[in-house]
């Protein structure tokens, strides 16, 4: 009896020892949290940072003649830049991590504005605690004609430089 | 009897370990370079050389070249598309160890200069000197131990014009 009770407590603690890395998850290690499609109503219309959100959404559904409207004409970009710098190795592997912008705050002067937002990348593992890479990025935008429009397209050239990859899921 | 539970205890004790090791984490890390939130930028009153300096390293901060050129005197001959290359390349890693860990140990004012001692977690004990041009103080120079920027300009060596 003593021995029946024995193998069945080091039988349970076998499954435990195997299940415990899994908790339940079908995978291990930190897993990518698959970014959300921009909310633009979180900001009023007609703001620089409803602008910015606006810009995004644009990007995430990879449609570069809206993105290129929210462009200042200083700034010299267009559809095909865009198309050209959002298909690139760099674009692809961004907006298919990033979450859309967290609007920080808003710095405005006359006619002029710097949104100030937080990039997140989202891992989760399997035990439910969350890995979350901030990477910080402002938009300056200029106040043309009655709507706001990004000064530059500097963003978009330093994809490759904010785009993180995953972290050591141990460390 | 006695044996049975000292077993017992022993196996209790073991799953007690390894359930503990086993729980749900519902916690949060978040990684990503430390940066001024705007609190520690607009407790500096506005128009002051410190409110200069602490906008010019969140503009680095947030990868904005257009916003941060202009807080950098001619003397730099700096650009837009120049700045926004170093911060996404040799600048990036060194702007995000700047952080909310911008200690100020001295201000000392001169007329259109300001001069801003401070600690930089990356650089350790840094200079900047601010000069009021336009309205706004702008950085005109940057010295961290040897460096001293902006370097001045190479001389072109002096040629003799040539005879006909």
């Amino acid at each position: 009896m003593i021995r029946l009770l024995t193998y069945g407590a080091l039988l349970l603690t076998a499954a435990q020892v195997a299940a415990c890395g899994r908790l339940g998850a079908n995978y291990t290690g930190l897993r990518l949290v698959p970014p959300k499609t921009a909310s633009t109503e979180l900001e009023p219309p007609g703001t620089p940072a409803r602008t910015v959100l606006e810009f995004f959404l644009a990007l995430q559904r990879s449609n570069p003649e809206a993105a290129a409207r929210f462009y200042a004409p200083t700034a010299g970009v267009t559809p095909t830049t865009i198309r050209l710098q959002r298909s690139a190795a760099a674009g692809r592997a961004f907006f298919s991590r990033t979450q859309p912008p967290r609007v920080l705050d808003v710095a405005m002067t006359d006619r002029r504005a710097t949104v100030f937002t937080a990039l997140d990348v989202r891992w989760t593992a399997p035990n439910g605690r969350t890995v979350v890479w901030t990477q910080p990025q402002a938009f300056e935008l200029v106040n043309k004609s009655g709507g706001w429009k990004l000064t530059d397209d500097y963003f978009l050239k330093s994809l490759a430089a904010v785009t993180p990859s995953a972290p050591c899921s141990t460390c | 009897m006695f044996d049975v539970l000292k077993r017992g205890a022993g196996i209790a004790t073991v799953l007690a370990l390894l359930c503990a090791g086993c729980g749900e984490d519902h916690r949060t890390t978040i990684r990503s370079p430390s940066f001024l939130q705007a609190n520690e930028v607009t407790r500096y009153p506005s128009g002051s050389a410190l409110r200069s300096a602490a906008e010019l390293v969140r503009l680095l901060e947030f990868n904005d070249a257009t916003g941060a050129v202009r807080f950098f005197t001619p003397a730099w001959r700096l650009s837009a598309p120049t700045l926004a290359r170093s911060l996404s390349g040799s600048l990036h890693g060194l702007v995000g160890l700047v952080g909310s860990n911008f200690t100020v140990t001295e201000v000392h004012h001169n007329g259109i200069h300001a001069t801003i001692s401070a600690r930089l977690p990356a650089l350790g004990s840094v200079v900047l000197v601010l000069t009021r041009q336009q309205g706004l103080w702008k950085l005109s120079r940057f010295r961290a131990g040897k460096l001293d920027l902006p370097r001045a300009p190479r001389r072109q060596p002096h040629r003799p014009p040539r005879g006909p």
